[in-house]
């Protein structure tokens, strides 16, 4: 069989997270953690599932150019960080080949995109982006 | 007889940091191993520390401090290996301080040694990213370098300063790397090389990456110091830690684990002698004399550019040239960083003539993921 | 039991190539390009884009226009010819994207460009017959178009779904009227990277054979001529044919305008005809009358009557609508278009 580079339970996982940005939500204080964590900052171990929104703001971007081996082919690589209903979350940029034409907390909506895939034979990893509601042409 | 120090560092070694493909762990290992115990009178040992975070990922080896024990002839003592990324070599000492401090006398070895170039560019890029956040950041493509650019961006845009200022780093520590001839930058840089040099990550550049380089770097540290040499104490060390996923904190223009480190390690104020800061990139250093309390938030550059910061001066960063111009080996990094400061407080060549009695090492965890700060200082 | 469409999306990428840029890469003539296909342009996803990622975003606006809820929803039905894996469904990425529940009917069907259409009848089925509630059905394709052949002018990336349903219709689907024969005018061969077409065979013989068949065995059985249509929406692989059979069969041009896409985005396969019905359903009043006919290469046609419902205006501007995204768009050239699709052979993905 080919050799698998990229694990898949590990991958399959967080299928929640990488999808629908399933957070959890403390029962006792109400704080949103995405990362989904175990204890709260409030000593609390209960948490409720709670997606995050799919609109927001962008509060900083960059553009990485020397990429990792898994994503040679697929560079430049735009990064930000957009606020989600109050969570800052952490993604790639897409549709967005001029990122210095974004205007500061720019609209940003959440779209589901392929991450990476392992060769020809292996498994192909979707997970979220965010993408400049009104283009970056 | 009460210790004024944590540790000693009775003996110490390094290898000029580089691109070694006629050696490999074994080899980088018991070269700087065999040295720094020569240095100490060859004392008995109690434990051997290796800091490494690439020895699974470049040098294929899992538990490898049997394999450098068995290879440098050294028998019957427990070696363990530190990783905790590019600041494995800072936990590591701090891990043989706790240890000298438990045994109550005796010696420990710490030896740093990591390989980046068993591999090539796009790989040690990925192993780097395993710094990140694997399932949240480095999944989807992000590197060290990245969050950085985002800290620098900040950083730059609250303080109002160009990437020209920031770009004096580089220069600098291109200067004093000139200067040593354990770095492996050895060339002075000018503005234009840096202005010149491709972009990274939007805005840093080439010349605000610290290379990978191979390297070794050992310490024997002794509860009692060497009563035939200087003694150079580690005092004490305090330790910080950040949010891990980089987006959930507050202020993206402070390395707060440092903050945290600097507050543990006791009061910095009035410090004056050597510091050493882990530049891994520009940004990190700036931002590092910043968090250590030795200037305000948002001066750092300003004063790194009106020469503050350079040899002379009541608190001299960097030296031997910092990551920059030594080069990021990675796990070892933090080690290189003692023996300079070690080597700045004995007047060694290079570093004749500073008249520095006290030093700091401040050495970090990818970004900002988590620092130890060491002060040390020339005991009498 | 009245059973129709509850709510639809659609998924246009982005970038745009003109035909005029590929025509210049091989040294054909360009204006005589446009003129056989009346096609300026076509879509293009990015490279990170694949007719998964496509499916997702039209059923996640599908779902928004229906307001239903995910666990409501019983069957998912992905038709397509280009799917990112040839052993594993688009289906079952869409149930956790979607966030449905795991007690839910899921497959991917195959049918050239008819599936996203067989998709549509068999959930009336189950809606029909009681098993579901609501279902989802997905026509999206990324197909390849080998560079340098025809094909290439024309091969278009895009998605499009549909909720069916029997409650709160925005449109009723009143009939369905299948025709289909073993007639190879396209195919292509399992692990093939590109497909295979009979030229002038994939034109009277095949597209028109089986549209034409559907329509007219629809019309008769239900009594109906070409003047009781307010609109007719046909599988469009260029411009030209869905015209020319609508002239065939009796309806005048302005009829069929409304439901065209071809000319900016290319032939989208499993989404063509049903990306047109998206498109006039943004623009139709309620009790509009609507003749869809599809086509998929082997050959076969499903052909459909639908009928707008009061329901349907409000639910428009629920998410995006094709007139915004056929305007959303920025031109890439052949360079760019042969990475983003992928055609540079890459060793790794």
């Amino acid at each position: 069989m080919v050799d698998q580079n990229l694990s898949v339970p590990k991958y399959w996982r967080k299928i929640p997270q990488y999808y629908r940005l399933t957070a959890v939500k403390c029962r006792k204080c109400g704080r949103v953690y995405f990362p989904p964590r175990a204890v709260c900052e409030c000593g609390s171990r209960e948490f409720d599932e709670y997606e995050l929104p799919r609109r927001g703001k962008l509060i900083e971007y960059t553009v990485l150019r020397s990429v990792t081996s898994d994503f040679e082919k697929q560079r430049p690589l735009a990064f930000g960080i957009a606020d989600l209903g109050g969570v800052r979350v952490f993604g790639q940029l897409v549709d967005c080949p001029n990122p210095d034409k974004l205007s500061e907390g720019a609209e940003v909506e959440v779209v589901f995109r392929r991450v990476k895939e392992d060769s020809d034979y292996g498994i192909i990893y979707y997970g979220f982006k965010l993408r400049p509601v009104k283009g970056c042409w | 007889m009460r210790n004024s120090a944590l540790g000693y560092i009775n003996g110490f070694a390094i290898t000029p940091p580089g691109r070694y493909y006629d050696k490999g762990y074994r080899e980088l290992f018991a070269e700087v191993a065999l040295k720094a115990l020569e240095a100490a009178g060859n004392p008995d040992i109690k434990a051997i520390y290796v800091a490494s975070a690439l020895s699974e990922l470049t040098g294929e080896q899992l538990a490898i401090g049997n394999v450098l024990r068995d290879y440098a002839g050294l028998r019957n003592i427990p070696s363990i290996r530190i990783e905790n990324g590019d600041g494995s070599g800072g936990f590591a000492i701090m891990t043989a301080l706790n240890h000298l401090a438990s045994a109550g006398n005796g010696c420990m070895l710490v030896v740093g040694v990591d390989k980046p170039h068993e591999v090539i560019s796009l790989k040690q890029n990925k192993y780097a990213s395993y710094l990140l956040d694997s399932d949240y950041e480095a999944y989807f493509g992000a590197t060290p370098v990245a969050l950085a650019a985002i800290m620098a961006k900040q950083y730059m845009r609250n303080y109002e300063y160009k990437y020209e200022d920031l770009a004096t780093w580089a220069i600098k520590m291109h200067e004093r790397g000139a200067k040593n001839p354990y770095a492996y930058f050895k060339r002075a840089a000018k503005l234009k090389d840096v202005l010149d040099s491709e972009l990274v990550a939007d805005p840093l550049r080439l010349y605000d990456v610290s290379p990978f380089v191979d390297g070794a770097a050992a310490l024997v540290l002794c509860s009692k110091p060497n009563p035939n040499d200087l003694a150079i104490g580690i005092v004490n060390y305090g330790f910080g830690a950040s949010n891990s996923y980089f987006a959930s904190r507050n202020d993206y223009t402070v390395l707060s684990s440092v903050v945290e480190a600097a507050k543990a390690v006791g009061p910095l104020e009035g410090f004056n002698g050597v510091v050493s800061v882990h530049d891994t990139y520009s940004i990190f250093g700036v931002l590092a004399l910043e968090a250590l309390g030795l200037c305000k938030r948002g001066s750092a550059l300003r004063l790194l550019n009106e020469g503050y910061f350079d040899q002379g001066g009541r608190v001299m960063v960097n030296l031997d040239g910092g990551l920059k111009a030594v080069g990021n080996s990675m796990g070892a990094s933090g080690v290189y960083q003692m023996v300079g400061v070690v080597m700045q407080l004995r007047g060694d060549k290079p570093f004749n003539g500073l008249n520095a009695e006290s030093a700091m090492v401040e050495d970090m965890v990818g970004v900002d993921q988590e620092s130890v700060v060491f002060t040390l200082r020339v005991v009498k | 039991m009245a059973v129709g469409i509850v709510g639809w999306g659609a998924y246009i990428p982005r970038y745009r190539i003109k035909t005029r840029e590929i025509a210049e890469a091989w040294g054909d003539d360009a204006l005589r390009i446009r003129d056989m296909y009346l096609v300026e342009e076509k879509a293009v996803g990015y490279i990170d884009e694949d007719p998964v990622t496509m499916a997702v975003e039209a059923s996640r606006d599908a779902l928004t226009r229906a307001g239903i809820a995910p666990s409501e929803v019983g069957a998912v039905f992905a038709g397509t010819e280009s799917k990112p894996y040839a052993v594993k469904p688009i289906s079952s990425i869409l149930i956790d994207a979607l966030n449905l529940k795991r007690q839910v009917y899921s497959v991917d069907m195959e049918f050239a460009c008819k599936a996203g259409s067989d998709a549509i009848v068999n959930l009336m089925g189950l809606v029909k017959s009681g098993l579901i509630k609501y279902g989802i059905a997905v026509g999206t394709d990324s197909s390849q178009g080998e560079p340098g052949e025809h094909l290439e002018y024309t091969v278009g990336t895009g998605a499009v779904a549909y909720v069916i349903g029997a409650t709160n219709l925005v449109a009723e689907i009143k009939y369905t009227y299948p025709f289909a024969s073993d007639t190879p005018d396209f195919w292509r061969r399992d692990g093939s990277p590109y497909p295979v077409h009979g030229e002038g065979f994939t034109g009277e013989p095949a597209y028109f054979r089986h549209i034409i068949g559907a329509a007219k065995g629809l019309m008769e059985e239900l009594g109906m001529k070409p003047n009781d249509f307010d609109y007719a929406i046909f599988h469009q692989p260029n411009a030209r044919f869905p015209v020319r059979v609508a002239q065939m069969l009796g309806f005048p041009l302005e009829k069929v305008k409304p439901g065209i896409v071809v000319d900016l985005i290319g032939n989208t396969y499993n989404a063509s005809a049903l990306l047109g019905l998206a498109k006039v359903l943004e623009e139709a009043k309620p009790g509009s009358r609507i003749l869809v006919v599809t086509f998929g290469s082997g050959a076969g046609s499903n052909a459909f009557y639908i009928e707008t419902t009061d329901l349907l205006p409000s639910r428009v501007k629920l998410a995006r609508t094709v007139g915004e995204m056929l305007e959303d768009k920025v031109y890439i050239d052949y360079s760019l278009y042969l990475k983003y699709r992928k055609i540079i052979r890459m060793i790794h993905g």
